[in-house]
């Protein structure tokens, strides 16, 4: 006959615990010894007694009573809780994503602002810019002289000014009716004949 | 225990507050007598009942899975019942001699067959007692909540093993224990 089922190995065997090659060797040894038997059979009848033994209330318990009570202080537990939970909520932290395509649309529209200002002007902020990050106090003063070609609309006609030379595009005797000055570098000016009643529109544009 | 575990099936969680009424009535009578049988006394067992109840309906945003609700219910009954015995420093053994006697009635067992019933769960609850507090909570879910090894060793953050052994300890020492009694 093989060995005798340690203590454990019979309280293991009753629960299905032991594994699987002990569980077969004590099967086995099981099956011819009237002795182990015996003991293993007082593990599953304890087993079971512990069941029904822990399903069954103190004696000197009023469960309807002690239920009652736990129910209610479990509410007020819970309302307390309530009470002192903390209610703000830390804001989500913005994702990449959106944070991607907002700097992406911020890169395009000054990309499209730089390109659709008059290079002058753009010049002209380029420099203001260097000045400011090379530390100069002062905005650097940009004269007339330094700015290229200029256009401007007077009583007389449209005038282009560059480097001291002009050329004019008079109107005559013609009263200007409007003088429009754009920021890309156009001016515009419309008038009347008085004579034949013709509107006449000139536009000079700096390129 | 005589009631199935958790029999109602929840849909989603925050319970709402007829639906956590309904958990807590349903597990109540479970959860109470599985901190008894740790702790071994009701003021305790009371007290630590409405605790775990409270902490299990705070933190149910925590639950994964609905339909085992009443397993996540007993882990936390178990382990507030676990840091009370810790923070108690309870000692675990209890004096043979020091033990209550009392005898059970019901109407359908006849005058030997109470005596005897009784006797044993007096054996059974007095050796309980005799147990440490880690051997007792394993084979109180093992036998009595009818949880598996592997998700006893998890509510007792321990090896399958380490379970395994507390179990055999416990089944060996309540046998030996119940053999002196009746000496």
């Amino acid at each position: 006959m093989s060995r005798h089922v340690p203590e454990s190995g019979l309280a293991l065997y009753v629960s299905g615990d032991l594994g699987w090659w002990s569980r077969a060797a004590a099967r086995m040894h099981l099956n011819g010894c009237e002795s182990c038997r015996k003991r293993m059979e007082a593990y599953r009848i304890d087993r079971q007694r512990l069941r029904e033994s822990a399903a069954e209330m103190p004696e000197d318990v009023d469960w309807d009573r002690l239920a009652a009570e736990m129910t209610a202080n479990i509410r007020v537990g819970l309302a307390a809780g309530e009470c002192v939970a903390p209610r703000s909520r830390k804001p989500a932290p913005l994702g990449w994503r959106p944070a991607a395509v907002m700097a992406g649309a911020a890169v395009l529209m000054a990309g499209a602002w730089w390109l659709n200002t008059p290079p002058m002007q753009t010049q002209a902020l380029g420099r203001a810019m260097r000045a400011i990050w090379q530390g100069r106090g002062a905005m650097p003063r940009i004269g007339i002289e330094e700015r290229g070609p200029v256009v401007s609309a007077s009583s007389s006609g449209i005038e282009l000014r560059e480097n001291g030379s002009a050329l004019a595009v008079s109107q005559g005797t013609a009263r200007p009716v409007a003088v429009s000055v754009s920021m890309q570098g156009s001016a515009s000016a419309r008038y009347v004949d008085a004579d034949t009643g013709q509107v006449t529109i000139t536009s000079v544009y700096v390129q | 225990m005589s009631e199935a575990p958790g029999s109602t099936r929840y849909d989603a969680v925050p319970l709402s507050s007829e639906q956590q009424s309904r958990f807590v009535s349903e597990n109540m009578r479970r959860v109470f007598l599985l901190i008894y049988r740790v702790v071994g006394n009701v003021a305790d067992a009371q007290d630590l009942t409405q605790e775990a109840f409270i902490k299990a309906l705070q933190r149910q945003d925590q639950l994964k899975d609905l339909e085992k609700a009443a397993h996540w219910l007993s882990r936390i009954a178990s382990n507030t019942a676990i840091d009370f015995l810790r923070r108690s420093g309870r000692v675990s053994f209890s004096d043979i001699d020091d033990l209550p006697e009392y005898v059970t009635s019901s109407p359908s067992e006849s005058p030997e067959q109470l005596v005897l019933r009784a006797e044993h769960r007096e054996y059974l609850e007095a050796g309980l007692q005799v147990l440490t507090d880690r051997e007792r909570t394993a084979l109180l879910l093992r036998d009595v909540e009818g949880l598996p090894a592997e998700e006893v060793a998890a509510q007792l953050n321990c090896t399958k093993a380490t379970v395994r052994s507390h179990i055999a300890n416990a089944r060996v020492k309540l046998r030996r224990y119940m053999e002196r009694r009746k000496a």
